[in-house]
């Protein structure tokens, strides 16, 4: 043996067993007993009380009480104690009933046996200790189960109830969790969560993982709902095998209320803010300068500042303006000043995310006594949509009105053409006829003559311009390639570029798409810009040809003015193919750029050009959907880019991709 | 060899007579009224025609209509003369009509050089 000595207090009053007790004690366990005695009950109740006692060893014949009076007295101070019974006769109904009142063995003391004596105390002992510490287990571990607000509960595999905790009883309407008892989730909750909870159940039993922490929504038999975050396992018997499930379930009912309730609101504020689009504010005046600014809460949508941004920086109502808008806002701003009267005025503002909205802001100044302005009460209006609106109206009327136009230049130059030419027709043969005379063989009649011919010849052009210029004749759209057309348009003036000395550079991207065109019509363009940069380079050049991809960026087709509807059909992210022509000349005015697609503008000598050209460039633009600009290059001469439509969306090719496998060829 | 007799169908009598007057190689007869056309060609069966498209009473295309009906006459090429056509509509309505379209004014030339294409002389 090993460890502390056992503790044994002996209740005898006869000295003689006493005696022999220890005899056999020591005998068997040597110093790992320690034997103390008593010889009356009151002595055994205080040494009990004191402490220190492994085991009692109890006679149950004192002078102070007999038989199970002893145990009874005893019993309450030893209630962590195990105490065993000597029992001088052999009787075993004194046994049993010394056992039920308490004690945990008994023995015979007409038998004495050291060793049986000896092992029954360790039992009596080890006994005391386990169902002790089994005892403490229980009470904590039935503490938790009373007293923990989550939901406890343990089923059988059926999906019974075998034990629940008071919180769980308390959700299904008990007070006794022993209500509870042998009923399942289809007692308490709706058909369809009952069967979701047993499914899960199920797959628990059948594959023994937990299900961890999953979040439901608990629908009761009466309709009331409840979340709760639930856990369930496996329960298992001694040998492992699976007897059943048991789980916690954590009511989040009010979180989720909460949440739910958070998300609402939130909604609702994007909602509103999202519907805000005016607001008031007061421009507050001191000698004629500003001194504070008041926004209601809608400039937050509106704008993107809220009030107080306003209120710290009393000129940032001013800076918001969109820069080209501000000096309009402020010349209607001192009108009013002046004349006291009230102002609206449409402009545009930069919100605080960079996006331009279009606001209208009606003022009205507010003066003192002495007539002097104290302050400006206003109400700015977000009508960004309705100017958009607006504008594709507008665009759509113009469109209509340009068809229109088109339609009336398109039978007046019909009419035109038939009385004009005929007339011409007749001159023209007529001076064939004259040529052919003897008349016509002297010098100066022949040069008269040619003179003529050619005066006719002109004249024609320009009506035959007319004509191609108003016939809205529809367009045979076909996937054709941009660069193989610009390889033809450059042969067709090849004679020009010759004649001009001009250098011609391409830089063509080999893997350009092919455009959705009608190829006549897009040969007439490119012919007429390569014609044009010929002509603007009389003592020779360099014409150069760029083709590639482009992804349409926000900014490039941003403010559209009202009427143009050049590029209306691109988008931002698209991919675009661009033609760049450029010529090497000494540029164009500024007032010549602002009207050069005038149908009979011109800067070319009479005779060299109708004017008609780049109107009827343009519109074969328009036709076509795409874009054309020309606009004097940093680098010298004049640039024409056109945008173009692939014939399917182009491929993910960044532009950098195509501009990397240009071809850089010189001719 | 006899002259290719050319049938020339306008209403400015004046383009008539100097064509037929600068082309003294063919046998033009002249139509300024183009109701009397079909009348003229079954009568003088040329061997090309040429025809303005807009002419009062009645247009080329009801003219080259019924020409085409007529059975000495519907092989015979026409050519239309037109002072309202664009250069894309010529170019087209050649290739889609397989009638040939020339802008007025033509020159002498043009003439000369169209009757030789279709005639092969």
């Amino acid at each position: 043996m090993s460890g502390n000595p056992i503790n044994i207090l002996l209740v005898e009053d006869n000295p003689g067993d006493v005696a022999l007790l220890k005899v056999l004690l020591s005998d068997e366990c040597g110093d790992h007993v320690s034997i103390d005695t008593a010889s009356r009950v009151s002595e055994a109740i205080t040494k009990l009380d004191a402490g220190g006692v492994d085991v009692v060893l109890l006679d149950l014949t004192l002078p102070d009480a007999q038989g199970l009076e002893a145990l009874v007295h005893l019993a309450p101070h030893a209630h962590r104690v195990p105490v065993i019974v000597q029992t001088g006769l052999d009787d075993d109904d004194l046994a049993v009933k010394a056992m039920q009142l308490g004690a945990q063995d008994y023995i015979n003391k007409g038998k004495p046996d050291g060793r049986l004596l000896v092992r029954r105390i360790r039992q009596a002992i080890e006994r005391t200790r386990t169902a002790r510490e089994l005892a403490e287990q229980r009470r904590r571990m039935n503490a938790l189960l009373e007293n923990i607000p989550d939901r406890v509960y343990f089923k059988t595999r059926e999906g019974a109830f075998i034990q629940v905790n008071p919180a769980l009883a308390r959700l299904y309407g008990f007070e006794d969790p022993a209500q509870v008892i042998g009923k399942t989730d289809a007692d308490f909750f709706s058909p369809e969560h009952a069967r979701q909870a047993r499914a899960d159940e199920e797959k628990v039993l059948a594959t023994g993982t937990p299900i961890v922490g999953k979040m439901e929504k608990e629908t009761f038999a009466d309709g009331r709902t409840t979340w709760a975050l639930t856990t369930k396992m496996a329960l298992k018997d001694e040998a492992g095998v699976v007897v059943g499930t048991f789980g916690v379930s954590r009511d989040i009912t009010d979180l989720k209320t909460t949440e739910i309730a958070l998300r609402r609101s939130e909604e609702r504020y994007v909602r509103l803010l999202d519907s805000v689009k005016d607001y008031v504010y007061t421009v507050a005046m001191e000698h004629g300068q500003v001194v504070s600014t008041e926004h209601g809460p809608g400039c937050l949508a509106v704008t993107g500042y809220a009030p107080e941004e306003f209120k710290w920086d009393p000129y940032l109502w001013h800076r918001i303006i969109f820069p080209e808008d501000r000096d309009a806002v402020v010349q209607s701003l001192a009108q009013s000043a002046k004349s006291g009267a009230a102002f609206e005025v449409e402009h545009r503002l930069v919100r605080k995310d960079g996006a331009i909205r279009w606001v209208r802001n009606k003022q009205v100044p507010r003066r003192d006594a002495e007539d002097r302005i104290v302050s400006y009460d206003g109400l700015m209006s977000d009508i960004t949509e309705k100017m958009r609106a607006d504008e594709e109206l507008k665009a759509a009327h113009a469109h209509l009105m340009q068809l229109e136009k088109l339609h009336s230049i398109g039978q007046l130059a019909a009419g035109v053409a038939h009385e004009v030419k005929n007339p011409l027709q007749i001159i023209l043969i007529g001076l064939q006829y004259l040529a052919d005379s003897p008349a016509a063989q002297e010098e100066q009649s022949q040069s008269v003559l040619t003179e003529m011919n050619d005066a006719v010849r002109r004249a024609s052009c320009v009506v035959q311009d007319l004509l191609d210029f108003s016939s809205p004749r529809e367009l045979g759209m076909q996937p054709r390639s941009i660069n193989a057309l610009i390889e033809k348009s450059l042969r067709f003036v090849r004679h020009d570029l010759q004649t001009a000395k001009i250098e011609v550079v391409k830089n063509l991207a080999p893997t350009l798409p092919d455009a959705l065109m009608d190829p006549n019509k897009m040969e007439q363009v490119f012919v007429n810009l390569i014609t044009n940069a010929c002509h603007a380079m009389p003592k020779g050049g360099t014409l150069t040809v760029n083709t590639r991809v482009k992804g349409i960026s926000q900014t490039d087709f941003a403010p559209h003015k009202p009427g143009d509807r050049s590029g209306i059909g691109f988008r931002p992210g698209e991919n675009v193919i661009i033609v760049e022509i450029r010529d090497t000349g000494i540029g164009l005015a500024p007032t010549t750029l602002a009207r050069i697609f005038e149908p009979f503008f011109t800067t070319k000598s009479t005779g060299k050009g109708t004017g008609l050209g780049l109107s009827v460039t343009r519109k074969i633009m328009d036709l076509h959907r795409g874009k054309i600009s020309i606009e004097n290059h940093p680098g010298g001469g004049v640039m024409a880019t056109l945008t173009l439509k692939p014939a399917k969306p182009a491929d993910g090719k960044t532009k950098e991709d195509h501009e990397q496998k240009k071809d850089t060829s010189r001719r | 060899m006899s002259k290719k007799k050319i049938l020339l169908v306008d209403d400015e009598s004046g383009f008539t007579r100097l064509l037929r007057l600068t082309l003294p190689a063919y046998d033009i007869r002249e139509v300024n009224d183009p109701l009397k056309a079909v009348e003229v060609a079954r009568e003088f069966q040329p061997d090309m025609i040429f025809l303005d498209v807009i002419m009062p009473e009645a247009d080329g295309g009801t003219v080259a209509a019924q020409i085409k009906q007529e059975p000495t006459l519907k092989n015979v090429p026409i050519v239309f003369l037109t002072a309202i056509v664009s250069k894309d509509e010529a170019q087209t309505r050649r290739e889609i009509g397989g009638c040939e379209f020339l802008a007025k004014p033509v020159s002498r030339d043009q003439v000369d050089e169209c009757i030789r294409r279709h005639l092969g002389s």
